[in-house]
């Protein structure tokens, strides 16, 4: 890292940045390699970009992986439904005070007292000011007025203090600053709709679950196990997300979880072996559902995938 | 030489007669006078000098501690350790690293 003039917010507190980098077992699969160079580009462009897609669909990671690609330290933030704009941008926090007593001449004392509120800046102001990679995860997490200040700094490349800010009321966004969403939007839970002024502003790419080779080159890097035996239990997982008959959907996660669990206790992934189809159930078996004969039912089902697959 | 009265204004005449004393009492006795005053402005230069000597030190002193505290509160602010040994450029921001 390059040393650089510190540009302290008014309580003197130096700015914390991520430096993301890949671990050393990321898969980087053309699949993988087809969504990053896109959005890169589209990023090069100073062009937002908004990564949608289901849970386990790998938009964290890849937004991540964009960042690190720019090179630039990065600003992570995690939408929150408490947030408002002060969350964002900033705002009045604490005290300074400031006493002076001057008894210069021993007859005549000076004695001068004031308190000013201190400004602190918060994330979105610190990456719009440093040129930072701003990486908004789960953006829609946080209510849509909160998220108002985008608009101009997406845009007008200017943020809109407040009034409390007297330093400046507007700051240019830095030449550098670019900014990265994700978002669930098939989730129903915590979420809220995200408003058009602001999706009209950022380029939208939907992702899909990764395609076979992607799933399993990842349950082997993230679980130690080889290709051969992935490959089963990405199969169970995928047929039990495409068959339907699940309630919650199975994401690639479970089969890392199932994977990892596996080559941790040294099983194999065999049906003939209970020790290993009572680590599927206890992964996939929730997401059945909770009504007892229709989980039965997918229970069976699950049972009958992981005979077909893992012999 | 601090003035006391019209006594002290030096006449035109005085001046003149004064260059010379008359007698050899008279110079012996100016002599003296000028002896002691000698010996006073003497020592008034001695405590003189030591005076100055004293607050140039307290001055000295002063200024290596304000230079001390100074550079304190400049580490503190940049949020250096205070005392600490630079190597290399110093980083414009904190950083933590995230494996994805």
């Amino acid at each position: 890292m390059t040393a650089a003039t510190v540009t302290q917010d008014a309580s003197g507190n130096v700015p914390m940045a991520l430096t993301v980098r890949p671990r050393s077992d990321f898969v980087d699969t053309p699949y993988i390699s087809e969504i990053t160079d896109k959005a890169i580009s589209y990023l090069q462009a100073d062009i937002p970009v908004h990564l949608r897609g289901a849970a386990g669909t790998g938009k964290t990671t890849l937004a991540l992986h964009c960042a690190a690609k720019l090179g630039r330290p990065v600003m992570l933030i995690a939408g929150d439904d408490e947030f408002n704009t002060k969350d964002l941008i900033g705002g009045e926090h604490g005290y300074h005070y400031r006493k002076v007593v001057d008894q210069y001449i021993h007859t005549v004392l000076k004695y001068e007292e004031d308190a000013v509120q201190q400004w602190v800046d918060q994330r979105v102001t610190t990456a719009c000011r440093e040129g930072w990679t701003m990486v908004y995860d789960e953006f829609n997490r946080s209510r849509p007025e909160a998220n108002n200040v985008l608009l101009g700094i997406l845009a007008e490349k200017l943020l809109i203090l407040p009034a409390a800010h007297r330093d400046n009321a507007y700051m240019k966004v830095h030449p550098q600053f670019r900014a990265i969403f994700t978002s669930n939007h098939r989730d129903y839970v915590g979420v809220h709709q995200v408003q058009d002024a602001l999706s009209d502003r950022m380029l939208t790419l939907d992702l899909e679950y990764y395609d076979r080779e992607t799933e399993i080159a990842i349950a082997c890097a993230r679980s130690g196990m080889s290709t051969e035996d992935a490959c089963g239990i990405v199969d169970v997982v995928r047929d039990f997300r495409t068959s339907g008959e699940c309630e919650d959907t199975p994401t690639l996660r479970s089969s890392i979880m199932i994977a990892r669990i596996a080559a941790a206790k040294e099983i194999r992934p065999l049906a003939r072996d209970p020790r290993f189809v009572t680590i599927c159930l206890d992964v996939l078996g929730s997401k059945a559902g909770l009504e007892k004969e229709q989980r039965d039912q997918r229970v069976q089902m699950l049972i009958g995938l992981i005979e077909r697959y893992c012999q | 030489m601090k003035m006391r009265g019209l006594k002290d204004i030096p006449t035109r005449h005085a001046l003149l007669n004064r260059q010379v004393p008359r007698t050899r009492a008279q110079a012996a006795f100016e002599l003296a006078l000028l002896e002691n005053e000698k010996a006073k402005l003497e020592r008034e230069h001695g405590i003189w000098l030591a005076n100055q000597l004293q607050i140039e030190a307290r001055l000295r002193l002063a200024q290596e501690r304000s230079v001390v505290l100074r550079r304190l509160l400049d580490d503190r602010k940049s949020g250096r350790k205070p005392g600490g040994k630079r190597r290399g450029p110093v980083p414009a921001w904190r950083s933590v690293t995230l494996e994805y």
